[in-house]
């Protein structure tokens, strides 16, 4: 829950930011969360869009608690302008997985607008913590109409496509 | 019916008719079979000259008319005064005529030609004092053919006792015959009496119960806390309680003596034995009792041994008494050994505690089984009851309310006032009935229905929610150890040093990142083991910390929450960073916690006891599995987790030789769904799933401490994650509360302990099994092997392992050895109090030896010291507490009223004894005009006054000791014959014996012979 917190927190940062990339060949990302013990933890790989604060809520209260000594106090956020993008690898078995964001700026073919995420996979020779992991990445982006969005890896395999 | 009349007549007068027929018709048979002698002794016999022959006859049977001894014809020509050979014939017939064939006996009449012998009674040489009577003990004399001819022996006696010198004593006798037999003498020496003295020195640390049941000993009485009897610490005290009309008559018999109080000061962690002389007679009980009347600690089962532990330091009473119940046990009495501040270990009786939890009127109980045979013709006996235990429910004890039923109250209550304030009523007769239920012959055992729960259950608020404890029974782990003395080092991401939970829990680390782009701590390896965190800006793992945090969490602190072994210390090593770990920085992270040569330069001022690495891959290492090698033969135990790839390919380091490998389970003891298996798994141990089975509002992973930098800086949290990471940390810990109770336990024991099931509970197939190898942790079983396993390692031992010197004693012998196997070698003994010193007695060159413990008082005040003897070896160092005390007023040993008696050696007859009483623990004897002689010297007391001394429960010595009893041969005057009377002390050894006397020591002797042997002094 701390992780959500500290999400939730830069989301008014997040929409000042968006407010300056109108332009969908400038658009910026906007990194909210990205680490290895995601707050949502879903056991297959998946992205989706969070509709409004209603499903986010939800999805947090769809997974058991996982960090204790916290309270969860949701601020306000503007799902009419903005859109919240999660994108997860799932379980993993170790802390050598990763999601890692290859640009920090949303491109574009044909109509759709392409994410690239680095799925990063565990050295071969190297030795990770034998911990389970739910790496992922939270984006926020603006809402643009009739705009998909393709998810690539680095070398260009689509992972997801969400209309 | 008439019928049948007729024919059973008809059928009788047919037989009547040929039995006449047959019994005078010529068709019968005729008698032509002879009848038969027998002799009666030999057929050949002799009888000497003039002596009366007496035949011994002959016996006649035949086949018709039976015996007819009567019938037999003797013809006996024996003539004893002529010598010769003589023939008896013996003949007969039976009444047809037919005669039996003649039987002879030949009887030999020779002359008596052998000489009588003559033994003499009593010894020779004998002595006798001058100017005392002599009385010949006399002799007996036998001869062949006159038997016991001692009446006509001749004595010729001429002992002149007021002559000193030698005499000799004659005596002769001849048979019938004139044969003479060889003369016997005996040599009497008339000569003065000898003296015999010296003192017997009552055992250290001895003392006397004041109100003992010997009337010749002054009493005093100890009966409550008031007279209490004032004693010194450490010491043994011997003495007698009796409840009203039970033992033998004395002081006490008659008004009863049901308890002696001891006021005593105490340490914290003494143990206090009460040793029961004769428990069948005297159920004895102990209590330790505060100064204002309440129950501390007691000791109340019903067999030869009380014991318990005193709970902390101060004034106290220790207080004996004898049990009384005027319904089930109303008679008790015994003598007692009453040990305080012995270096002894644990007797491991089974007792009642009063003070401790259990069920208000309940006992579990155990019938014997009732053997016997059945009727089916089965040979083999048959049990008829079942052979399990069994729950008993008492009748309440009577309510309080009203006159009548207070009356009756009264009945049931035999509570003394101390622990009247102490323990309820019902609880009191329920320990009542389970005593008398011990008693019974038909019951294998009778206990109280515990309530059970772990003492060390931390208060740490979140320990609830951390559901991987009780699974692998660590409260009752925790009730043995927490892991004092251990270090574990968690080779990891590092640890965040100032997470709150952490704090006292670790020691100085390193971090052996040598990467700097893998470290993001701006450099290589350095000495900072601390978690910058393996990320770079959020979402780090802060895997270190959890792991840590599950090992050795600060715990029962009221925070966070606990962990496995929390008195253990971790020494935080990093190797995990933003690129996870390579080979070479964890080889060297392991050969620094191993206390070997490493790339940082130093290594730990005490190397770790265990290894815990929660990481792995797939890749293998022979420098790995050589430095895993190198760590083992450093006697670490090196655990690791399995993996969580669901697979049973090899994870490493896991998979090494040498690494324990551990598999991770779920809540209910379900093998996790991603845990690695297969034929390398060891053990399994939990390691959380992601539901909330237990519905506590959690993800049921292992709750530990850990920490956010989510949100640019690191926020410290608790979290709950799931992996074999967190498996392999709880069985890091569990070897860490396993080396607190044995040190010395080597990896090849502990893989000796793993495969033998002895540090789990076998779940999954019988056996081991792939999924969870041996089974799953158990820690309490884990910490009790560790417990039962001798030691295979150089161990350093002190005996005593701690030293209680009491007031008196100046000087105490200190041995270090090794316990173990392999080099051991002292390198320094330090003590921290003036009034101590150490010194060298016989040492070899490894230190180990015989030491001098030196006490000096002078100039203190009187109170009680405590102070440390530190001894540091090449494998660890060795803290002796000591406990001494001052005390001006303190009084001498005293081992009661000594009895010395001089036994004779040969035929073991009291001949001489006195009876002194301890002056400045010592007590004096001599004995005058004893007749030179050999004798044993014994010295005892007759607490219970049963006529005995040296019973069991009493003060006893023998010249020269109880161990090596010495015969002296008294001819002359003898003095400094010195020996030692005390109690034996040696619980474990009483605990297989109670007799205190047992051959070869001389008997018990009845002050009966005492007073019979007073008045001849």
């Amino acid at each position: 829950m701390k992780y959500i917190l500290i999400f939730l927190s830069f989301f008014v940062l997040a929409s000042c930011q968006a407010k300056t990339g109108s332009n969908v060949h400038d658009i910026l990302l906007v990194k909210l969360f990205r680490g290895l013990q995601c707050p949502l933890e879903e056991s297959t790989a998946s992205a989706h869009w969070v509709s409004d604060s209603e499903a986010l809520q939800q999805l947090i209260n769809s997974v058991p608690k996982r960090v204790i000594g916290q309270t969860i106090n949701l601020p306000s956020f503007d799902f009419k302008q903005r859109r919240l993008l999660l994108v997860s690898m799932g379980q993993r078995p170790s802390a050598g997985y990763q999601l890692v964001l290859q640009d920090e700026k949303l491109g574009r073919e044909g109509k759709d607008l392409v994410l690239y995420l680095r799925w990063k996979q565990p050295d071969v020779d190297g030795l990770y913590a034998a911990v389970i992991t739910y790496p992922c990445v939270w984006l926020d982006m603006p809402k643009l109409a009739d705009i998909g969005v393709r998810i690539l890896d680095g070398k260009g395999k689509q992972h997801f496509y969400l209309p | 019916m008439s019928n049948i009349v007729t024919r059973f007549i008809s059928l009788l007068l047919l037989f009547m008719a040929v039995a006449a027929c047959g019994g005078g018709g010529g068709g019968s048979t005729a008698d032509v079979t002879a009848p038969v002698i027998s002799l009666v002794g030999s057929s050949q016999t002799t009888v000497f000259l003039d002596k009366t022959y007496i035949d011994a006859g002959a016996t006649a049977s035949d086949n018709v008319d039976g015996n007819i001894t009567a019938n037999i014809v003797t013809v006996n020509p024996v003539d004893t005064s002529v010598p010769g050979d003589y023939t008896v014939t013996y003949n007969v017939s039976d009444a047809a005529g037919n005669a039996a064939a003649q039987m002879v006996r030949t009887v030999s009449v020779i002359p008596d030609i052998v000489a009588p012998v003559i033994s003499l009674v009593g010894p020779s040489p004998v002595s006798v004092l001058f100017g005392e009577n002599y009385i010949d003990a006399g002799a007996t004399a036998s001869d062949n053919a006159d038997g016991n001819i001692t009446a006509d022996i001749v004595t010729v006696n001429l002992v002149n006792t007021f002559a000193l010198g030698d005499y000799t004593v004659t005596y002769n006798v001849s048979d019938a015959a004139g044969n003479a037999a060889v003369e016997v003498v005996r040599t009497v020496k008339v000569v003065l009496p000898v003296k015999v003295s010296g003192a017997v020195k009552a055992a250290s640390g001895t003392m006397a119960d004041s109100d003992v049941n010997d009337p010749q000993v002054s009493y005093a009485s100890n009966d409550t806390r008031p007279t209490a009897q004032v004693v010194g610490n450490p010491v043994t005290i011997g003495g007698y309680v009796n409840t009203v009309g039970a033992g033998p008559s004395g002081p006490s018999q008659q008004v009863g003596d049901f308890r002696d109080h001891f006021k005593v000061s105490l340490q914290a962690g003494q143990i206090i034995y009460l040793s029961i002389a004769d428990p069948d007679a005297g159920d004895l009980d102990l209590f330790l009792v505060d100064d204002v009347g309440f129950v501390k600690a007691s000791s109340a089962g019903v067999t030869n041994i009380e014991s318990l532990l005193v709970p902390e330091s101060g004034t106290f009473y220790v207080v004996v008494q004898a049990y009384y119940d005027a319904g089930t046990s109303p008679f008790n009495a015994s003598n007692y050994v009453l040990s305080i501040g012995q270096s002894v270990q644990s007797a491991a009786t089974p007792s009642l505690d009063i003070l401790s939890d259990f069920v208000i009127g309940e006992a579990i109980v155990k019938d014997r089984p009732i053997i016997s045979k059945l009727n089916s013709g089965l040979s083999r006996p048959a049990i008829s009851i079942a052979n399990r235990a069994r729950l008993t429910r008492f009748t309440a004890p009577p309510a309080h309310s009203g006159k009548k039923s207070a009356a009756a109250a009264s009945q049931w209550d035999s509570r003394p006032e101390f622990l009247r304030q102490s323990v309820s009523l019902a609880k009191w007769r329920t320990l009542v009935e389970i005593k008398a239920l011990r008693k019974r012959a038909d019951i294998v055992y009778a206990e109280p229905n515990y309530i059970r729960h772990a003492v060390a259950i931390p208060n740490d608020p979140y320990y609830i929610h951390q559901w991987h404890y009780p699974l692998i029974n660590l409260p009752q782990a925790w009730d043995l150890t927490t892991g004092t003395g251990s270090i574990v080092a968690v080779i990891d991401t590092g640890v965040l040093l100032a997470h709150p939970d952490l704090q006292g829990q670790l020691l100085s680390g390193y971090d052996f990142i040598s990467n700097p782009a893998n470290a993001l701590d701006g450099d290589g390896i350095d000495n900072n083991p601390d978690d910058v965190g393996d990320q770079g800006f959020g979402g780090s793992s802060f895997h270190g910390t959890h792991v840590a945090g599950t090992i050795a969490a600060a715990s029962a602190n009221g925070v966070g929450v606990a962990g496995v072994a929390w008195n253990a210390m971790i020494m935080p090593l990093r190797v995990l960073g933003k690129l996870g770990g390579t080979d070479y920085d964890i080889q060297q992270a392991v050969l620094f916690a191993a206390g070997l040569p490493n790339d940082s330069g130093t290594i730990p001022a005490q190397k770790a006891d265990v290894i815990n690495l929660s990481l792995g891959g797939a890749g293998y290492s022979q420098a790995a599995q050589d430095v895993y090698n190198q760590a083992r033969v450093q006697g670490v135990i090196v655990v690791a987790a399995a993996g969580n790839d669901n697979n049973s390919q090899l994870f490493y380091p896991a998979s090494y030789h040498g690494v324990v490998s551990v598999s991770a389970v779920d809540s209910n003891k379900k093998r996790a769904p991603y845990s690695n298996y297969g034929s390398v798994v060891d053990i399994a141990a939990p390691g959380g799933d992601s539901v909330d089975a237990n519905g506590d509002g959690f993800a049921d992973g292992v709750l530990s401490t850990h920490a956010s930098d989510a949100s640019g800086s690191i926020q410290m949290n608790y979290s709950f994650l799931q992996g074999t990471s967190m498996a392999s940390p709880h069985v890091a810990g569990v070897v860490a509360l396993m080396k607190s109770v044995n040190s010395a336990i080597t990896p090849i024991q502990f893989d000796s302990m793993l495969g033998a099931g002895q540090l789990t509970d076998d779940i999954g197939t019988v056996g081991r099994d792939d999924l969870f190898g041996h089974g799953l942790l158990n820690a309490y079983k884990a910490v009790i092997a560790a417990q039962n396993t001798a030691p295979a390692d150089p161990v350093l031992v002190a005996s005593p392992a701690s030293i209680s010197i009491g007031s008196f004693i100046t000087n105490r012998v200190l041995e270090l050895s090794n316990g173990g196997s392999g080099i051991l070698t002292v390198s320094g003994i330090i003590d921290d109090a003036a009034w101590l010193q150490v010194m060298v007695t016989l040492v070899g060159e490894d230190g180990l030896g015989l030491y001098d413990v030196i006490i000096d008082r002078s100039g203190l005040a009187d109170g009680t010291y405590t102070a440390n003897i530190t001894v540091t070896a090449n494998t660890s160092t060795l803290v002796i507490p000591i406990i001494m005390e001052v005390d001006s007023l303190a009084v001498s040993a005293d081992a009661g009223r000594q009895y010395i008696l001089l036994i004779d050696a040969l035929t073991e007859e009291l001949k001489y004894h006195v009876a002194v009483d301890a002056v400045n623990g010592q007590y004096l004897y001599n004995f005058t005009g004893v007749l030179p002689g050999k004798y044993y010297i014994i010295s005892g007391s007759n607490n219970n006054n049963d006529g005995f001394i040296c019973d069991s429960g009493e003060s006893c010595g023998v010249y020269l000791t109880l161990t090596q009893p010495i015969e002296l041969d008294v001819q002359q005057d003898m003095s400094g014959l010195d020996f030692i009377t005390g109690y034996v002390t040696n619980i474990v050894a009483q605990l297989r014996s109670t007799s205190i006397l047992s051959p070869p020591y001389p008997r018990p002797v009845t002050t009966d012979k005492l007073v019979n042997a007073r008045s001849r002094n």
